[in-house]
């Protein structure tokens, strides 16, 4: 019977490899009878899964319209630029 | 000396380059990297390499997005050597996540197993990233590079562990541990 702690740990690597057919019958008979490490399970897929698809759906959530380039930045840019150019 | 570069059909004006696409550029940079001395690194790195490769560059109009192509690699490569030099010193992991929330035995410890945390997923759009970015702060910097190379940038794990000469397992548990932190900050963050 695997550990609530090794269960995490398997959740989390199934989203980043294949787990053996093994690992993933042990995870989902401890699942079926753990209220905590199914609470955890569904955070941590939606972590994932929520953050791809902000970055694809709505990258415009990420960006702050008020950050602007300093203008000194942008003097010391165009400078580099125009050295090189 | 450089090879002269290919004029594309009109005359680069860096300034009004700069002047042109310096923000947009920039906001996106510093979405991800949350420093402004990094994010301004990043665009001039940018406009540095289109300028090199502006022979390459056809579209009139597209100029912005081929911009943005090329500042997204940048910052891919940014994060990367990042995440290596922090490899390099060995910055402090901070406390293991897992040993606050699990005990000797790997069970929730009990402060753990109330039932009143709200759940991720009713957190609106806006705020879920408000959330995430406060909590990707506060994150030891090798598992938030190593999340944000992940799941912002979308490279495979396989791909994190080669560039960093470091074992696939080691990736899955820097992961592991800034997922279960991020996940644990977000629940008590509203």
């Amino acid at each position: 019977m695997l550990s609530c702690k090794e269960v995490s740990e398997l959740v989390s690597e199934s989203l980043d490899r294949r787990l053996t057919l093994r690992q993933k019958l042990n995870l989902w008979m401890h699942l079926a009878m753990c209220k905590l490490c199914t609470r955890f399970r569904k955070d941590i897929v939606y972590l994932d899964s929520q953050t791809r698809t902000l970055i694809h759906e709505a990258p415009g959530v990420m960006m702050d319209p008020k950050v602007e380039l300093s203008s000194e930045a942008k003097t010391r840019i165009a400078r580099k630029l125009t050295e090189r150019n | 000396m450089e090879a002269p570069v290919e004029k594309p059909h009109r005359a680069l004006d860096p300034n009004e380059w700069v002047e042109l696409h310096g923000d947009s550029l920039f906001q996106y940079a510093y979405s991800r990297l949350r420093n402004s001395d990094s994010a301004e690194e990043v665009v001039q790195e940018t406009f540095v390499s289109a300028l090199k490769h502006a022979g390459q560059f056809r579209g009139k109009g597209a100029e912005g997005a081929w911009l943005m192509g090329i500042l997204k690699r940048k910052v891919v490569d940014h994060i990367r050597k990042s995440l290596r030099s922090g490899l390099q010193v060995d910055t402090s992991e901070g406390t293991d996540i897992t040993e606050i929330l699990y005990d000797e035995a790997g069970m929730w410890r009990p402060e753990y197993r109330r039932d009143d945390f709200r759940p991720l997923d009713s957190l609106e759009k806006e705020e879920f990233w408000r959330v995430l970015e406060k909590c990707l702060s506060g994150l030891p910097l090798r598992q938030a590079n190593a999340f944000k190379l992940r799941t912002l940038e979308e490279q495979s794990t396989e791909e994190i562990s080669k560039d960093l000469g470091i074992t696939a397992s080691t990736v899955w548990v820097l992961l592991h541990r800034a997922r279960t932190r991020l996940a644990n900050c977000m629940r008590s963050h509203w």
